[in-house]
């Protein structure tokens, strides 16, 4: 039993000052290294610098990384084929953790080293924090992985190079219309990726005289599916949609089979990566999906497509997956916009705002007046780990 | 489907998550008996022996039954190793319940990150590719995983519960759990017992974090959350009781399965520590509890 | 320039959380895993109040402080009553419910979609616009902050709470009612902790549960621990490091996916060493007893 809590801690005053002097000698020496940083940056005009705010590290590192991948391909390519007084583009990327805050700061370093005219910009709420700082800057975004419903709609200098979950949905709802299917069971994953999509579905199906039969959401660290599977089971669904594009989608899935549930099972597109469908093994055999057109096995027809694939090969030993692909696109059709209207914030967006038809490795891109990059979707199925067109008379592409 | 298959799909449903629940809560209250303290490192051990089959049966092509019995050597060993190394020496120190919970907490995060580091984010499946319809019980259905985690929980019970009343060294470990220090008066060395419940429930931590991983699959976040349920069981259980925290987990799987069957089931998690805050508020001694002694003076 | 300026803020706004939460860690005694709940609670009940209600931002940050407060007797009056271990189990069953409360409500929080577009703040028809008038109202707010635990713990009752924390029965003896106490420390605490939440949802405009993790208020708490819980400039320095630190691996540029594993296994082992070797932390003298 001690008294000494009567004791003021004001004694140790003295040398507690000792460490906050060493601290702030430390935050200053911080500081004089950014501004020696920021200098040395300053003169740089060599290039044509752009800016890059993608998840590098964290649990969506993964996602940063292919986007990455693709801006650089496209850049490779770009500055190849640089006919001489335009300069050769360079990107600064900035890692944003997946944390809106931490974004924010990645932003701010991009804006006062570079102040590029474009901001490439991936994940919901990282690019939700930064977009009142880019409208402020007069600066074009462009978001990538990013599947909030009505983004665009915010700021007329944002733009949107991604297959929205919504529209997946959408046109999800229309395959089904054209099927003898009527009663769908829907289990979405509990953010906003899930949240909005599921609203345009149920919405859809009920224009199509579908009937969805319950909608449960799942949560993106959940692993205990059993009485969530049970709730739609008793419901006597003719499918059950998936919303989502996690690990844990699949492990529902999985627990689906488990319990005995044989009707066929809808995904997005990103379940039908890979490493998913290896994941799902069995479970996900017969599933069908919302895909984009970008298909690596049926790449021939596109030299465009054909020479991205092998460079991809190239150069990671792997093959390409659609995020790669948004990015390179999105990466394509900024550099034409330069091109057209000059490579200043004002020039680029009336420049995307012009791209009609443009010939992509997605396909063909139309530039929405909001500023939505629409792409044409279509439906594929899982067949012994294999993704084969559902039937192509039932090829649908949703405007 | 009609009425009666449901519910007792839902009840089978919440018998196996009841199991696990109570596996995690065993090793945990085993641990805090002798040591007074929450054992956060403890969903790192759960964690750590999911993978160490994951490396041992897919990696290197191990027998799975070899796999499973290393990995749980080694869960224990693991936990042995984190008592001697840092608990020891913070009790030794005097360091209080929060200290070492704080610590306990740096090892979980530790452990978790070095998972993620070495394996990936990304879920990992012990058989990967199988999907095998559950066995029919009745109208329900049970994998033959989920039935094991179920007979398994029964066991460790059972044995835990042989272990504490029959046996020399559980006379030590609630001797030391009553009072350590008019234990260390008797002649039991109190170092000892504690680095024995380190061992024991650690070897029940990776039993429970390898039925989880046959199950669901393996992330790096797997014993962070079976942790909490277990928790919870244990503590609304009363903390030292074995019979306690298994009643109690098997209620929670219970009360959460119901709940999520009558709410929407992201509200799940809520719930459980709904009733938690219940049971700290209503009954702190938990279900077979003896009542709290007041603060040490 | 703003990019300092950013730093300079986030570091401001932990600060208020860190030395909030050092009232009652390290004065009484008892570790508050819900404070990032409390943050949030600020930080969605301003938002909205200024989004639906158009209410002026002082008057939201209060009131976001008042129902944090009110908030916090749900969790202090039930389980203060026991040993400090169950507190700390407790609070982090109460951070669980109050994310999946932001997460799930979808019809007030609007869940994982967010609130966006929450007004730039003014006070007294002074617009609050640029990075450095923000700057300025949370340097400012933080001072105040300090101010105000500084009075309070070198107060009387300030001298109880450590009384309660050396003590408590004891100072029971003494005739304090130490529930009262301690409950009304955690209710200021948690007030603070809602203010910082206000000025982050105003500064960046746009909130979502994500903000509000578990694992923030691990962050917060590691804040303390390592600043020294007790000391008035420990979880100054604490927040000041840990917020720019991540940012000073930006200029030496560990870009793979390990980098965030390994930044998180030296916080988690810090805490580890930090325990063994200087459980008070770097400036403060009380070691959780």
């Amino acid at each position: 039993m001690s008294i000494s809590f009567l004791i003021l801690s004001r004694k140790m005053a003295q040398r507690d000052w000792i460490w906050v002097v060493g601290i702030g000698c430390l935050i200053l020496m911080m500081i004089l290294w950014l501004g020696s940083y920021q200098s040395s940056k300053m003169p740089k005009t060599e290039f044509r610098q752009l800016g890059a705010i993608f998840p590098l590290t964290g649990s969506a590192a993964q996602i940063g990384i292919w986007q990455q991948r693709g801006i650089e391909l496209a850049i490779e390519r770009l500055n190849q084929n640089l006919t001489p007084p335009a300069k050769p583009f360079q990107i600064i990327y900035e890692d944003s953790q997946g944390d809106p805050k931490t974004g924010v700061a990645a932003l701010q370093k991009i804006i006062s080293t570079a102040n590029p005219p474009v901001i490439f910009s991936s994940l919901s709420s990282v690019s939700s924090a930064i977009l009142p700082i880019l409208e402020r800057h007069q600066t074009v975004s462009l978001l990538l992985a990013v599947s909030l419903p009505g983004i665009t709609e915010r700021s007329e200098w944002t733009f949107r190079c991604h297959l929205g979950s919504d529209n997946e949905a959408e046109a999800m709802a229309a395959y089904l219309a054209t099927t003898p299917i009527r009663r769908v069971a829907v289990a979405y994953i509990n953010d906003e990726f899930g949240v909005g999509a599921v609203a345009v579905f149920r919405q859809v199906a009920e224009d199509k005289k579908l009937v969805v039969t319950a909608t449960e959401a799942y949560n993106k660290d959940g692993s205990d599916f059993r009485t969530l599977v049970t709730k739609l089971r008793r419901t006597n669904p003719e499918a059950i949609y998936v919303i989502g594009y996690v690990n844990s989608s699949v492990l529902l899935i999985k627990q689906l089979r488990e319990l005995g549930v044989k009707v066929p099972v809808l995904g997005n597109l990103t379940l039908s990566l890979p490493s998913f469908l290896q994941l799902g093994g069995q479970a996900l055999e017969g599933a069908i999906f919302t895909v984009t057109p970008f298909d690596v096995q049926q790449g021939q027809e596109s030299p465009e497509l054909n020479s991205f694939v092998r460079a991809y090969q190239d150069r990671y030993q792997e093959e390409p997956n659609v995020y790669t692909a948004f990015a390179y696109d999105a990466m394509m059709m900024v550099a034409q916009a330069a091109q057209n209207r000059g490579f200043s914030a004002e020039g680029i967006r009336e420049g995307l705002l012009e791209i009609h038809d443009y010939q992509g490795i997605m396909g063909e891109l139309n530039v929405e007046s909001n500023g939505e990059i629409e792409f044409p979707t279509r439906i594929v199925q899982n067949q012994g780990g294999a993704i084969v067109p559902v039937e192509s008379s039932l090829l649908k592409t949703i405007e | 489907m009609d009425q009666g298959r449901m519910w007792s799909q839902i009840l089978l449903n919440a018998l196996i998550a009841g199991s696990t629940y109570s596996l995690v809560g065993i090793g945990f209250s085993l641990i805090f008996s002798p040591a007074r303290f929450f054992h956060m490192a403890h969903g790192g051990i759960i964690t750590v022996a999911g993978y160490l089959v994951y490396a041992m049966a897919v990696l290197f092509k191990l027998n799975h039954s070899l796999s499973i019995f290393i990995a749980l050597f080694l869960a224990a060993i693991l936990g042995s190793v984190m008592e001697l190394l840092v608990f020891r020496r913070l009790r030794q120190q005097k360091g209080s319940g929060t200290i070492q919970l704080i610590a306990s907490l740096g090892i979980l995060v530790v452990l978790q990150n070095l998972i993620s580091l070495v394996f990936g984010d990304d879920v990992m499946v012990l058989n990967p590719g199988v999907v095998k319809e559950g066995l029919q019980i009745g109208a329900a259905r049970i994998t033959d995983v989920q039935l094991g985690i179920v007979l398994t929980n029964i066991v460790v019970f059972l044995l835990i519960s042989f272990l504490l009343h029959r046996t020399k060294i559980g006379w030590m470990i609630r001797a030391v759990t009553d009072d350590a220090e008019l234990a260390q008066i008797f002649g039991i060395s109190v170092e000892l017992v504690i680095l024995l419940a380190f061992f024991i429930g650690s070897a029940i931590a990776g039993i429970a974090g390898i039925l989880i991983a046959y199950d669901i699959g393996l992330t790096p976040l797997l014993g962070f959350q079976a942790l909490f349920m277990g928790v919870v069981a244990a503590i609304s259980g009363g903390i030292t009781s074995p019979t306690g925290t298994m009643l109690a987990g098997l209620l929670l799987g219970i009360i959460m399965q119901i709940s999520a069957w009558l709410l929407p089931t992201q509200w799940q998690e809520a719930i459980a520590f709904t009733i938690l805050l219940l049971f700290l508020l209503l009954r702190p001694q938990g279900l077979l509890g003896k009542p709290l002694r007041s603060k040490k003076v | 320039m703003e990019y300092l300026f950013h730093i300079l803020i986030l570091s401001s706004i932990y600060t208020i959380l860190s030395v909030s939460l050092s009232l009652v860690a390290g004065h009484i005694g008892i570790l508050s895993v819900a404070h990032a709940g409390f943050y949030g609670i600020g930080a969605y009940t301003s938002a909205l109040l200024t989004i639906h209600l158009g209410c002026p931002f002082l008057l939201g940050v209060l009131l976001g402080m008042m129902i944090t407060a009110v908030v916090s007797l749900f969790i202090s009056i039930p389980s203060l009553r026991l040993h400090e271990d169950y507190f700390v189990i407790a609070t982090f069953g109460f951070q669980i419910i109050l994310f999946s409360i932001f997460n799930n409500w979808i019809d007030l929080t609007r869940g994982p979609l967010g609130i966006f577009g929450i007004p730039q703040p003014s006070i007294l028809g002074w617009k609050i616009g640029s990075d450095i008038d923000f700057l300025i109202v949370t340097v400012i707010w933080t001072a105040c902050t300090c101010g105000i635990v500084y009075r309070l713990v070198t107060s009387p009752y300030g001298r109880v709470l450590r009384g309660i924390r050396e003590d408590e029965v004891f100072t029971q003896a003494m005739g304090k009612n130490t529930l009262w106490f301690k409950v009304s420390a955690l209710a200021l605490s948690a007030g603070l902790a809602s203010s910082a939440g206000s000025l982050y949802a105003h500064y960046i405009t746009y909130i979502d549960p994500s903000s509000f993790t578990v694992m923030e208020s691990i962050l917060i708490i590691s804040m303390v621990i390592i600043g020294g819980a007790d000391s008035l400039w420990g979880p100054i320095i604490g927040a000041v490091i840990l917020v720019t630190l991540p940012e000073l691996l930006r200029f030496i540029g560990i870009k793979s996916a390990m980098a965030a594993n390994l930044r998180q296994m030296f916080y988690g082992l810090l805490l580890v060493i930090m325990m063994i070797v200087k459980p008070s932390g770097l400036l403060g003298r009380y070691r959780f007893k």
